[in-house]
Order: C-alpha cells, then sequence, then structure tokens
C-alpha cells in the first residue's frame, strides 16, 4: 500500500517535474493559452502528407522576342549614306516543336518577323545636308527550320541550348528622301543561323516550376544568335538586302 | 415632454450639429481652362501667375471662369460677392478689418475691384471675371497682383472680419511685354524644309508662329525678285507682307504654330506650302512668351524647294542607272496590291496552321 502510494507520489512528482522541465524547455508548446497550431494542432508534417510530385506541361512552341544590329551588303551608296546605321532590328519569333529526337532535343518549324530602319542626311544638289532626311526601313520575314538541341539542359542539366536554323527570308522594304517614298518592293534569299541559348531554370527551380504551373511555359531563356541571309541575291531585280553576318539577343519562352 | 417640444429638441440638436460642419466647409475655387492654357493641374493659386494675362487678353476681357465649391450659402442671409485685391505683395490680409478701403478710402493696402457678382444664392457657383474688372483702373503694368474672392455682408464693407471659409485668395500676373523677335535662318529642302531659328529672349517662352508670304520669290544667296536681298538680317522684300520687326500681317496666319518652351525650329513641308519644285518664298517667325504675347517678326528669310537626293538616288548612281532605269529595274517584284495581300495573307496562313498543328497535338496527348 505504502509501496502503491510511493509509486503514486513519485509519478506525480515526475510528472509535474517533466511538465515543468517542458515547459521551460518549449515553453511555446506547452503554454496552454497559446493559439491553436495552423492544421488544428497536427503536426505540420503530417503522416499522410507528401510533395505532389511535378509534372511538366506539354512543350510545342518556343517564343522569342528579339533586339540586335542589322547591316545590308549595299555596297558604298549604303554606307556614304547612312554611316555606321545598325539599326537597330527588332523582331518576334514562333516556332512550332514539329517532333523531338530522342535524347537530342525538337526540330522546328516557325516564323519571324522584325523591322529595322536606317536613316541619314539628305543631300541638295549644291552639296547642301540641311535639306532632310533620307531613311530606308526593312521588314524581314522569314519562314525557318531549326533544330533545338537541348539534350544537354533536359539530360545532363547542362543549361546550354544550341540550335542551328535554316530558312526563306523575304524582306519588304521602303525607301524614301524627305519625307517622299522613292521605292518600295520585296527581296527575297536565304537565311541562315546559329543559337546559344543559356536556360534559365536553375537560377530559380521553384520559380520555373510555378511558371509552368500557372502560365504552361516550361522554360525561359536568353540567347545569341548570329545570322546571314541572302536576300535579293538570286536575281538583279531586287534589291541586295542580304547581309553576310548581323546578330540578335533576346529571351525565350518555351510553352 | 411634448412631442412637439422633443420635435424641438431634435430639430435644435440636428442644427447644432449641422452649423459648425457649415462653418467649417472651406470655400474652394478651381478655374477652367483660360484662352488655350488648359486646365490648371495644380495650384490654382498661381495658374495666373504660371500663365500670366497679356495686354491683348486683358484688353479683349474674355472672362475668366472660376468654380466655386462651398460657397457659404445659408438661406435667409443675404451674402454678396465682392472682389479685393491686396497690392502686388501676397501678405495683405484683406480679410482683415481696417486692411480694405473704398476708392479714395485712405491708406489700407486692399482697393475693392470693378467687378460686381451680386448675391450668393447656392453653395455653388460660377463666376466670369473680366480680366479688365479685376482692378479698378482696367489693364495694369506688368505685375503680380493679389486678389481676395470675399463671400460678405455688404460689398464695401471694410469693417467686418471675414471667416477664412468666406474667401479665397488668388494671384494674377499681367505682362504687357512682348519677346524680343528671333533671327532666322535660310532654309532649303523639299517636302522637309528644316527652319531653325535664334531666340533672343530670356522670357519663359510657349511657342512660336511661322509665316511664309508665297508672293515673292527670293534665293538663299541674297537676290530677291524684287530687287532687293533677304536673308539672315534684312528687312525684307519690295511687295512683302513680312516686313522684319513689324508686328505679323492680319492678312496671313501662321503656317506652322510649334508649341514649347524650347522650340529653335520647325519642319516645313514645301509642297503643302505650295512651292513649285524648284521654287521659293519668304519666311519670317515670331514667338510667343506664355502670357500668349506675340513678338515682331524676325527678320524675314527664305526657304527654297529644291530637289534633295537620298539613298535611292545614291544606290542607282553607284549602279549607272537613271532614276526611270532604276524604278523600271527594281519594279519587278514590288509591293503591287496583289503582293502585299500575299504577304499578309501568307503570313496568316502560316499562324493558322500552326495553330492546327498544335491543336492536334495537344488534342493526340490528352488522348
Amino acid at each position: 500500500m505504502s509501496c502503491s502510494l510511493f509509486a503514486v507520489k513519485s509519478l506525480r512528482v515526475w510528472l509535474g517535474a517533466s511538465a515543468l522541465a517542458v515547459g521551460v524547455a518549449a515553453p511555446g508548446v506547452a503554454l496552454a493559452d497559446d493559439p491553436e497550431p495552423i492544421g488544428g494542432g497536427r503536426s505540420p508534417i503530417g503522416e499522410w502528407s507528401s510533395e505532389p510530385e511535378f509534372v511538366e506541361s506539354p512543350e510545342s512552341f518556343t517564343l522569342e522576342l528579339r533586339a540586335g544590329a542589322y547591316r545590308p551588303d549595299l555596297g558604298g551608296a549604303f554606307t556614304s549614306t547612312f554611316g555606321g546605321d545598325l539599326g537597330p532590328l527588332i523582331a518576334v519569333e514562333l516556332d512550332y516543336h514539329l517532333f523531338r529526337v530522342p535524347y537530342v532535343g525538337p526540330v522546328l518549324l516557325g516564323v519571324r518577323v522584325g523591322w529595322v530602319e536606317w536613316t541619314g542626311r539628305a543631300r541638295a544638289e549644291d552639296g547642301n545636308t540641311n535639306v532632310g532626311e533620307t531613311g530606308m526601313s526593312l521588314v524581314p520575314i522569314t519562314a525557318l527550320m531549326g533544330w533545338r538541341i537541348d539534350g544537354l539542359a533536359r539530360h545532363l542539366h547542362f543549361p546550354l541550348i544550341f540550335t542551328p536554323k535554316f530558312g526563306l527570308d523575304m524582306g519588304y522594304y521602303q525607301t524614301g528622301t524627305s519625307g517622299v517614298t522613292q521605292q518600295d518592293g520585296w527581296s527575297i534569299g536565304l537565311m541562315y543561323g546559329g543559337q546559344i541559348a543559356l536556360e534559365l531554370d536553375f537560377l530559380d527551380v521553384r520559380a520555373a516550376r510555378r511558371l509552368d504551373e500557372e502560365w504552361g511555359i516550361n522554360h525561359t531563356e536568353v540567347f545569341f544568335e548570329l545570322f546571314g541571309s541572302t536576300m535579293g541575291s538570286f536575281t538583279d531585280r531586287q534589291i541586295p538586302l542580304g547581309a553576310g553576318l548581323a546578330w540578335t539577343a533576346g529571351l525565350g519562352f518555351n510553352f | 415632454m411634448h412631442l412637439h417640444h422633443r420635435i424641438f429638441a431634435v430639430a435644435l440638436a440636428l442644427l447644432a450639429w449641422s452649423l459648425p460642419a457649415m462653418a467649417s466647409a472651406q470655400m474652394t475655387v478651381t478655374f477652367t481652362d483660360y484662352n488655350g492654357r488648359g486646365t490648371p493641374a495644380s495650384g490654382v493659386t498661381t495658374y495666373f501667375t504660371d500663365w500670366p494675362i497679356s495686354q491683348a487678353e486683358c484688353t479683349t476681357n474674355a472672362a475668366i471662369n472660376f468654380q466655386v465649391s462651398n460657397a457659404p450659402f445659408v438661406t435667409g442671409t443675404n451674402l454678396v460677392w465682392a472682389l479685393w485685391q491686396g497690392g502686388s505683395t501676397t501678405g495683405a490680409d484683406c480679410q482683415l478689418p481696417g486692411s480694405r478701403r473704398v476708392p479714395g478710402g485712405g491708406t489700407p493696402a486692399c482697393t475693392l475691384s470693378a467687378w460686381d457678382g451680386g448675391t450668393i444664392t447656392s453653395t455653388t457657383s460660377t463666376l466670369m471675371i473680366p480680366p479688365g474688372s479685376l482692378l479698378p483702373d482696367g489693364c495694369p503694368e506688368n505685375g503680380t497682383y493679389t486678389f481676395y474672392l470675399m463671400a460678405v455682408g455688404a460689398r464695401d464693407d471694410t469693417a467686418a472680419t471675414v471667416a477664412a471659409s468666406h474667401y479665397f485668395t488668388f494671384q494674377v500676373r499681367f505682362d504687357r511685354t512682348a519677346p524680343a523677335a528671333p533671327t532666322v535662318s535660310n532654309a532649303a529642302g523639299d517636302r522637309q524644309i528644316q527652319l531653325n531659328w535664334a531666340n533672343a529672349t530670356s522670357d519663359t517662352l510657349a511657342g512660336a508662329n511661322v509665316y511664309v508670304d508665297t508672293s515673292v520669290r527670293c534665293t538663299r544667296s541674297g537676290t530677291g525678285d524684287a530687287g532687293s536681298s533677304t536673308g539672315d538680317g534684312d528687312a525684307g522684300v519690295a511687295g512683302s507682307r513680312l516686313v522684319a520687326g513689324q508686328p505679323a500681317p492680319s492678312t496671313l496666319r501662321p503656317v506652322a504654330s510649334p508649341r514649347g518652351t524650347s522650340l529653335a525650329s520647325a519642319m516645313l513641308d514645301g509642297e503643302a506650302l505650295g512651292l513649285s519644285l524648284p521654287g521659293s518664298a519668304l519666311v519670317a517667325v515670331t514667338v510667343l512668351d506664355t502670357a500668349r504675347n506675340e513678338s515682331v517678326l524676325s527678320n524675314v528669310a527664305c526657304i527654297e524647294r529644291v530637289s534633295v537626293s537620298g539613298f535611292w538616288n545614291a544606290y542607282c548612281a553607284e549602279n549607272m542607272l537613271s532614276a526611270e532605269e532604276c524604278n523600271a529595274r527594281y519594279s519587278g517584284c514590288t509591293a503591287s496590291p496583289g503582293n502585299r495581300r500575299f504577304g499578309v495573307w501568307g503570313l496568316v496562313g502560316v499562324a493558322a496552321l500552326l495553330t492546327v498543328v498544335g491543336r492536334r497535338k495537344r488534342a493526340r496527348g490528352a488522348r
């Protein structure tokens, strides 16, 4: 009896000491007037909670917003009139992913539309150059194919993507002086180029996934592209608006 | 307590509650656009100091439109509008007794203006005050004047203290001095003739007017048809309506009226001016200050419409082609209307194709 009484007392002392110890060590947990924890008192890491598996949305398109320099190989007249004017060229490109080559990347079919303008001083017969402006604008439209080699990024997590491109380049130009349009027309040729892109997902993987879940944008990237064009060089009835080498850079979205 | 006593008590309480609110409601005044100055963006009190009133405006006397809100109107009272001017500086305190005087009435700073607004009949009012009536003596010399628009028991009451909720103060600057005329340079071009001038005034400018007289021909080298020379600093050409140093002729409308504070050029279109190719005309410029005072005419210069060449001319010359040969050669694949349509529809077609292919692919993915 005494033994049991001692046992009960010991238990009370032990419980009291334990409660005190817990109260001192973790006051936020033991205090009776604490607000109820989030989740109705259950552990935040419940026995049934789990991180949902991330499933990428289908990836079928690439949209590129780009700006750069373009200067056609139009000879001395262009240089003497426009000096070192490089544009700039502003363009947008939309590519459709036709099919994916396993482990390498998708083959693209796309269209690019841009705008570039060069301006210089007009010239009077007496050589006076304070007689208004002369200018030329070009709207290059390109139907292209490319191979987006993203195998490194997809399978080895190395965020570089290489894309060779090739296509049909059509440019609508307009040129005028002192407010008068003197000539407009089309020049047609081939476009060739290569692009290197840095996928930005590695900067913030969670943000990249959220962008995909909320907007369907699988990947975002910055890119630099070198390209050339033979616009107008197939026939002498078109203005040679092609450029041996030009560049653009910009931001790309895959969705 | 009887019922009518209760009603009386409630009415009294409501009156007591509403009176302080009525007394504290501050009268506010806004101006509407005056003579093209635009609606005041901020600080109505400085509207007519930022954009002074010119001599011409004061003489024309087009009324300034005051929109008054929270005017101290109480049924049964007969408040009237009174406009007092407090001299050329702020701080005249015309609301205080002893600071106002009727004409010929002693030394206080504030004098009653010539404008009479009549009785206040509403809490909102539209007051039309002609600038020539702001001051007792009409259009004044150059200067800034402070005005007090007051709601008072009697228009010429000089003894009462006017509560802050019963008056509004604003300033008006009168600017009767026209800016100095600019100096214009000769110019040439075809559809774009850039006319440049040098401003010769320290005034803040608001714009310029360009006058062209196409009835007299001239050359930039300095010899006009009438035998007088034209060009920088010249007085003009015999027979022309443009005479340097004289006001702009009423028979000529400006061909360009650019607006801005730092204007020194304007672009003219030789074809729009009616000039033949080649052709010429006399030109002169006036500048406007912020009060819309217009300067006298500048020197009379010469603009010539001449053939100009640009990239296309240089390109054709480089390929040893005349303009006609050049146009003929490169018009083979130019943008005729049909080709333009083809280009647009081609783009639409490509976009439609991509959309259809994309939908089919997604549909396959969904299955």
